[in-house]
Formats: C-alpha cells, sequence, structure tokens
C-alpha cells in the first residue's frame, strides 16, 4: 500500500479536472515546508526555472517540482491535509450556511403563529368596559386608548358624516355667520351651542341690546351688532362682503364660535340688582328691609370705639 | 470545477485507492451498502450485477465491484459515500489531520 502514490494520483487528478489549483498545494506545501522536505537537486532545478522565466506563479512551482515529488517529500498529513480541503470545497461543505434542500422546501409550512401581545392586549369585546369608554367618547369626544371599536364610535359622534357637515354649512351661511367645520384631525371639539339664556326682567336689556335689535332670535348681540353694522355699509346682495370694522371689544365673529363658557357677565351679575330696582328709571334710594339686631352702634361697638385704647392719645 | 470534472477525480480516486490496495472492495461496499447501491444505481446496473452474480454462483465485493467500476461509482454513488471511503482508508493507514 502506497499513501503517497494515491495522493499524487488524487492531486493530480484534481489538478487536471480543475477541482484544485496550484494555489491549493502551495496553501499547505508552503515555502517553508519545501524547504525542509524537497531535495537540494530539485531545489536547483525549481531555482534555475523560476529565474528563466518571466512572472512567478504557482503553477510554475507545482509543475517544476511535480506532484509526484511533493507527496514523496512532504509529509502525508500535510499533503492529505491539502486533499481533505479540497474535497470540502468540492463537496461543499465548506459553506457556512448550506442552501435549503428540496426535501425542506417541499415540506409543510405551517402558518406562523398570531402574536402574543396583540391576544394578550386586545380586550374581550362587548364588555361593560368597553361600553363605558365608548359611551365616554361620544361624551367627550375623547377617544379611549387601546379599543379600535371605540375609537370607531368616536369618529361617527364627533365627525359628522359629510352631508350632515354640507348643511351644517349652508345653514350658517344663510345666518350669515362664519362657522367652522371641525376638520377630520378632530383637533377642536364641536360648539355645544348657545348657553342657556339666564332669566330677564321683562325690562331689563343689554347694553349691546340697548343700541341695536337682534336681526334674528337667539343671536348673541354682539355678533348681531357687527353684523347689522356691516350690513348697510356693504349693500352686498350675497352678504360676502368683508364685515365693517366692530367696535372695540366687541369680539369678531370670524375669529371664533360661540362656546358654553361665553355667558354674559354683565347681565348675570346685576341681575339681582336688576330685580330690586325700582320701577321708576332714575331713583337714587333703594330699600333694603334690615332688622335692629342687624344694626351696629358705632360708638359704643368694641371694635368701632376709639375712646380709652392705647392709640387714644395718639395724635394723626 | 465542474461536475463531469468532480466525477471523473472521484473515479480517479477511487482506481488509485484500489490499485493501491488503501481500501478493498469490501471496503467500498462497507460505505456503498446494499441499500445505497439499490437507491443509487439505475436499474439496467443493479440488472447486471445480479446476472454475473448468478452467472459465477455468488455475489462477492469483488465481482459487484467488477460491474460498480470507479467510473461507475463517481456517476451514480453519493461522492459523499466515496469521500467517506476514503477517509475510513486514510485513517487505516495512519494519515491524521485534515479528513474533514
Amino acid at each position: 500500500m502506497s499513501v503517497a502514490a494515491f495522493l499524487t494520483a488524487a492531486l493530480e487528478s484534481a489538478l487536471d479536472n480543475d477541482v484544485a489549483t496550484p494555489e491549493d498545494l502551495l496553501r499547505h506545501a508552503t515555502p517553508d515546508v519545501l524547504a525542509t522536505h524537497v531535495p537540494r537537486a530539485v531545489w536547483a532545478r525549481l531555482l534555475a526555472t523560476c529565474l528563466s522565466a518571466p512572472r512567478l506563479d504557482a503553477r510554475i512551482i507545482v509543475d517544476t517540482i511535480g506532484v509526484s515529488t511533493l507527496c514523496q517529500h512532504v509529509p502525508v498529513a500535510t499533503m492529505w491535509a491539502c486533499l481533505a480541503e479540497i474535497s470540502t470545497r468540492a463537496l461543499g461543505r465548506g459553506l457556512v450556511a448550506a442552501p435549503p434542500s428540496v426535501v425542506a422546501a417541499s415540506s409543510p409550512v405551517l402558518p406562523p403563529p398570531p402574536p402574543v401581545m396583540a391576544r394578550v392586549a386586545t380586550p374581550p369585546r362587548g364588555t361593560a368596559v368597553e361600553a363605558g369608554r365608548a359611551a365616554a367618547a361620544a361624551a367627550t369626544g375623547t377617544p379611549p386608548r387601546g379599543t379600535l371599536d371605540a375609537a370607531a364610535e368616536v369618529t361617527r359622534v364627533a365627525h359628522p358624516p359629510p352631508e350632515l357637515s354640507k348643511l351644517a354649512a349652508e345653514k350658517s351661511e344663510t345666518r350669515g355667520e362664519l362657522t367652522r367645520v371641525v376638520p377630520a384631525s378632530g383637533r377642536e371639539p364641536e360648539p355645544l351651542g348657545e348657553p342657556p339664556a339666564p332669566p330677564r326682567a321683562p325690562g331689563a336689556t343689554t347694553r349691546a341690546a340697548a343700541t341695536t335689535q337682534p336681526p334674528a332670535a337667539g343671536r348673541r348681540p354682539q355678533a348681531s351688532a357687527s353684523a347689522a353694522a356691516a350690513a348697510p355699509a356693504s349693500a352686498s346682495p350675497l352678504g360676502a362682503a368683508p364685515p365693517a370694522k366692530a367696535p372695540r371689544g366687541t369680539p369678531s365673529p370670524a375669529r371664533r364660535v360661540s362656546t358654553a363658557t361665553d355667558f354674559e357677565i354683565e347681565t348675570d351679575v346685576n341681575e339681582q340688582w336688576k330685580r330690586t330696582s325700582p320701577p321708576v328709571p332714575g331713583a337714587a334710594a333703594v330699600e333694603i328691609p334690615v332688622d335692629d339686631e342687624q344694626l351696629v352702634d358705632w360708638t359704643s361697638a368694641e371694635e368701632t370705639a376709639t375712646s380709652g385704647d392705647k392709640y387714644g392719645d395718639r395724635k394723626r | 470545477m465542474t461536475i463531469e470534472g468532480r466525477q471523473r477525480w472521484f473515479a480517479k480516486m477511487m482506481e488509485s485507492g484500489l490499485e493501491q490496495q488503501m481500501f478493498a472492495p469490501a471496503d467500498v461496499l462497507h460505505h456503498a451498502t446494499p441499500e445505497v447501491l439499490a437507491n443509487n444505481l439505475p436499474p439496467d446496473l443493479l440488472s447486471k450485477v445480479l446476472a454475473a452474480s448468478l452467472a459465477a454462483g455468488s455475489m462477492t465485493p469483488d465481482r459487484v465491484l467488477e460491474t460498480v467500476t470507479p467510473d461507475v461509482m463517481s456517476r451514480h454513488l453519493p461522492h459523499d459515500v466515496l469521500w467517506e471511503c476514503i477517509v475510513a482508508a486514510a485513517g487505516r493507514a495512519g494519515v491524521s489531520g485534515g479528513s474533514r
């Protein structure tokens, strides 16, 4: 049995069949290995050839030395390692990640399981919590977190269908007011409407109402005053002309719409006074019934006595 | 490196291994088992192996390899199996290191 002969045949065949290259042999049979194991006669022939060659590469070295000589003088383990590396590469075992085999591709593919987090985070439908969130969303316009159904409900309530929005816009144009439809983003809630009118005396009027008469019922006095002042100046049949300059302190109707907090403070503060005012305008005295116990004697009361105290002698 | 080149290379290695007596036909059949042969050899070769054995009166590894030559092995049998045979022979010959 000659392992060297087998290695020679195997490596020569690998070179002949382009399975291996001379660089593969010299990667194991390094110059140090050659200098140690190759005879000097072979080295002399190698040096002569290399000196005469226009360029030097691995093939010239392998062809000059010969695979048979290499396998005869270089240790078998070294040449075997070379053959093993060639075989490993030829058989495709050197790949880090082998391509999927046909058997693996034809195997049944199971569907991926649903994400666990989604199942945990989604509450069951129809629960009392969800109903409460939906109701709160409908009342406040704030979508609850983590509930898609409730968010859709809020969208339906806060943002009316396009038909209703169009009707609302037409109604606002007939009134001559500039209203603003809540955009789709829903940043500003819809106005709640006119504030509740405070109870008024039969003859009581506001300051704005004393100057002009409201053109329609339920209109704010300031808005109607500006509209009424702008009407004769513009004289436009469409009423689309820019409004005239409003008096100081009068909010522009185009600036913002009325909200629930826009109470008429002027009429609310003195409501009790108006009820107790004398029927005759211009009267100066107002009679308020007071008991005798509520009266204070300013001369005898301790809080108001000025004689005998420590400050009595001080000159002011 | 083409498929044909690798086949010729393995054919040469198997031929050289048999010639150099690194491994015997029995060693080859130790790796190229009857199951491997039955699953990889074409029907005409299986029929030829059976016919030659019937004619000789027995089926031996040498007789099987008279039909299943190194060239046939390299063309039909998996090269992994052939390489395992070579590696095992190298191990028996005392060659160590870099078998894989």
